[in-house]
């Protein structure tokens, strides 16, 4: 009898989770408030109880990997960076898009988000705003943002006092240095082949390429004496918060608190480091929701996706956090917003983040190539560079 | 029919309750999966399958044997032994002779989603040129999925040309998609043989850190848990109690929290140590930047968080010895000091000799307080980038399965795992036969 009881309850409690989404989103502060909002509007007109989880961005990609064929993932994630795809489309855990988006939609979405979002010839998410680092300043310190290399070494030597910094970044991260390996030659970390796909045998970052960009990084530390030890991207991103920074290296999320701390900043590129070749240029990232394809609930899911991302609704998540949208319509009417604008001016700098599954062989050895190089001014930048080809060969051929 | 005695009777009865519950399990999920084909049954099925084949079988084994029926107590124990031990550690085993990751992982691969136009039995008609969509080549043998709306089963693919699909079987639905199946295979040793090939960048340092940091662990807060015991024991310290409870918040602090806290009190330019240090006039120390003091950093903080805990064994195994030695001693003109050699310590040994072994294997895979404190960083040159200067193995385990290799070289971290597991039996071993703790607790 018990029994029967228990197994009545349990699907009983099944059956009313049909009507409920869960939503897992890495947002926070003013962010999370407007998925929030989004959730309760979309909560009265369809009647789908939406519940939003919130996950550390960390965690994201693996818990839902592993979650996602168990029934133990969320419906809908808020959002994931375009560089997951290739490794979570091939886990299978992403629902195929292309079925569900109308050809206007897609007219209306920048073609570099488009291509980001596409794997294997699939649309696998649904892109919603564009990132990428930009040199952002504190217009309490610096007026007019350095063009040129001497110009910004004058600025940030300046304001490197004992109790304000002139420049600050999170260093021992390859994400923020890659603009250094491309302004020192790699176009982006693997180069392309025949018919434009990522080639995972041919890397750019090694070699000469590496050997330089590792110098100028150890340089800001050692020899330009600017990122002291001990900065991580919370030092970095506390003391801008705080005023006491004239110049960081940070992307659009940060701008939410920014904005909050009442810091008046201004957005522009990091100038051409010295004896380099090309000019500065980060990884340009695209972020979009992405659903779930063992998803008890596809439609309800797709629906509230959909709603995240029309035009309107990305005009007002900017407004929340300052994420740049890829709807066109979006970045037409935020014309004249100066974030929008200043990043406008950035992105053609960069090249998209591989998004093939390899680059998560990359990224270790390529962070403990960096963090070498910055550890001691008498580090042996060539053989770092040497062992990390070969630490990324290795794992790539296995 | 009576119980058989000593052990073999307790061998008996523990497989037949095991093999009892593997076989209910097996048939309740080896039925779900053949009902799953032709309609979605939900998750809790296999439980009642399970329980279909379990309470007969167990009526059915207790009128055979029927002194088994007061081993039923033990069903709950041991099923929850099955699934929380059992289960993981042969999913470990298995695993590590496999190339499972997440991108192969038996699950269809959405991003070849294609489409099937027509369905004549097994011969499935794709909307786009099968080698393409399904982006194998040659596809013959490949495992894949068809599917529609609440419907899917696995086949493989017999033949492939154009847009024409054979499989090995007929999907007994109408199917709506097919996907390839990122199946993954047997490699025999070969994840063993990746990690040997790495022994001089990883294993052995890693290894060989390991030992020193649970060693010099145990050491150190014994000598300083011993001295503080030794101390606090003496009955004359006024305010004992007081002393007491405050060497014992360390302890009662959550780990967790507290070793976040030293990473920011250990920061080279902005962390409290070193500004106490500079206004003394000392130059700042990297701390958690330099890989040998990384070390140092790593020992002085785990000795903050376990020192309590063996201050507290000290206090409890003294409390056993009995006061008439001391007075017997005092009698014969014995010294304080003598007392403390001839009498404290030798009665130590006994209690204390244990507590210390089983903490030299509690931190021999103490996790947490590397991944917090360092990460297992700084770098240190001629190393990989997933064993820094102070990962210790299970670190090194943690790192390569889930935060290397595109996160999630479960396989290849399994390897790892059992690797660390010899590693420990060995040493347990090495350490029970030196100290003859074993004999002893016989």
């Amino acid at each position: 009898m018990r029994q029967t009881l228990a197994v009545l309850a349990l699907g009983l409690s099944l059956a009313l989770a049909q009507g409920k989404i869960t939503v897992w989103t890495h947002f926070g502060g003013p962010e999370l408030e407007w998925l929030k909002a989004q959730a309760r509007a979309y909560e009265k007109t369809s009647g789908t109880k939406v519940e939003v989880v919130e996950v550390p961005f960390g965690d994201i990609k693996q818990k839902f990997i592993l979650g996602a064929p168990q029934g133990q993932a969320a419906d809908l994630l808020v959002t994931v960076p375009h560089d997951w795809l290739g490794e979570m489309a091939r886990a299978g855990v992403l629902e195929p898009m292309g079925k569900y988006v109308t050809q206007s939609y897609l007219a209306d979405l920048q073609e570099v988000a488009v291509e980001a979002f596409t794997f294997g010839g699939k649309l696998m998410g649904l892109p919603a705003f564009a990132e990428s680092l930009a040199l952002i300043y504190n217009k309490k310190y610096v007026k007019e943002p350095p063009k040129t290399w001497e110009e910004f070494l004058a600025l940030a030597k300046k304001f490197t006092t004992g109790s304000t910094f002139g420049f600050l970044y999170n260093i021992g991260d390859p994400y923020f240095n890659f603009g250094f390996f491309r302004a020192f030659g790699a176009n982006n970390v693997f180069a392309k082949d025949a018919r434009g796909n990522l080639d995972p045998s041919k890397l750019l970052i090694g070699g000469e390429v590496g050997e330089k960009a590792l110098q100028f990084i150890k340089d800001l530390r050692f020899k330009y004496n600017l990122v002291p030890e001990g900065v991580d991207y919370g030092v970095a991103d506390g003391a801008f918060k705080d005023g006491a920074l004239a110049m960081i290296l940070n992307g659009p999320w940060a701008l939410g608190d920014y904005k909050k701390a009442k810091i008046d900043f201004g957005i522009a590129p990091f100038p051409t480091p010295p004896g380099a070749k090309n000019p500065w240029g980060p990884f340009l990232g695209v972020q979009g929701v992405a659903v779930n394809a063992y998803s008890k609930n596809k439609t309800a899911a797709v629906n509230f996706a959909k709603t995240l991302v029309t035009g309107k609704n990305l005009v007002s998540f900017n407004q929340a956090g300052g994420r740049i949208p890829v709807s066109k319509s979006a970045v037409k009417a935020l014309e004249k917003d100066p974030v929008v604008a200043g990043f406008s001016r950035v992105f053609p700098l960069g090249t998209p983040m591989p998004n093939i599954p390899e680059m998560g062989k990359v990224w270790g050895p390529w962070a403990n190539a960096i963090n070498l190089a910055i550890q001691r001014p008498d580090s042996n930048l060539k053989k770092i560079v040497e062992d990390m080809v070969a630490e990324i060969k290795k794992g790539i051929g296995r | 029919m009576k119980h058989p005695p000593g052990l073999k009777g307790f061998l008996l009865a523990l497989s037949l309750l095991l093999g009892l519950l593997i076989l209910s399990t097996g048939v309740g999920i080896l039925g779900y999966l053949a009902l799953e084909v032709y309609l979605a049954p939900p998750g809790w099925t296999i439980l009642v399958l399970a329980l279909l084949v379990l309470v007969p079988g167990a009526i059915l084994i207790g009128r055979l044997f029927p002194w088994l029926t007061d081993w039923y107590y033990f069903l709950p124990a041991l099923s929850f032994l099955l699934v929380f031990t059992l289960y993981p550690i042969a999913l470990t085993v298995y695993l590590a002779f496999t190339d499972y990751s997440g991108r192969k992982n038996g699950f269809p691969d959405r991003s070849t989603e294609t489409r099937v136009l027509k369905q004549e039995g097994p011969k499935l008609i794709l909307e786009e040129p099968a080698t393409e969509a399904l982006r194998c080549n040659p596809c013959e043998g490949e495992p894949v999925e068809v599917y529609s709306e609440g419907h899917r089963a696995r086949a493989r693919i017999l033949e492939a040309e154009g847009n024409t699909l054979v499989l090995d079987r007929t999907p007994p639905f109408q199917a709506a998609f097919v996907a390839k199946v990122n199946a993954f295979r047997f490699v025999g040793l070969k994840n063993f043989a990746f990690i040997l090939s790495q022994a001089n960048q990883a294993l052995l340092p890693v290894f060989l850190w390991n030992v020193v940091f649970a060693a010099s662990t145990v050491l150190l807060n014994a000598l300083l848990g011993l001295i503080l015991g030794l101390i606090l024991n003496n009955k004359g310290l006024k305010l004992r109690n007081f002393y007491r409870t405050v060497l014992i918040i360390s302890w009662a602090l959550p780990g967790v929290i507290t070793v976040q806290v030293f990473v920011a009190l250990l920061n080279y330019n902005f962390g409290a140590i070193n500004r106490l240090l500079g206004v003394l006039g000392i130059y700042p120390i990297p701390w958690l930047n330099d890989p040998d003091w990384a070390k140092v950093a790593i020992l002085l903080v785990n000795l903050w968080l376990g020192f309590p805990y063996m201050m507290t064994a000290t206090l409890g195994a003294l409390s056993t010895i009995p006061d008439e030695l001391y007075e017997a001693a005092k009698v014969d003109g014995a010294t304080p000091w003598q007392a403390l050699w001839g009498i404290t310590l030798p009665l130590l040994e006994k209690p204390m000799v244990p507590i210390l072994l089983s903490s030299f294997a509690f931190n021999f895979n103490n996790f947490y307080i590397i991944y917090l404190l360092t990460g297992g960083g700084p770098a240190q040159e001629g190393r990989l980038a997933t064993a820094q200067a102070t990962d210790i193995l299970i670190s090194w385990a943690y790192k390569t399965a889930f935060s290397a290799e595109g996160q999630s070289a479960y396989g290849l971290g399994a390897a790892i795992s059992l690797l660390i597991f010899a590693i420990t039996v060995a040493i347990s071993l090495v350490n029970f036969r030196i100290t003859g703790a074993l004999r002893e607790v016989k």
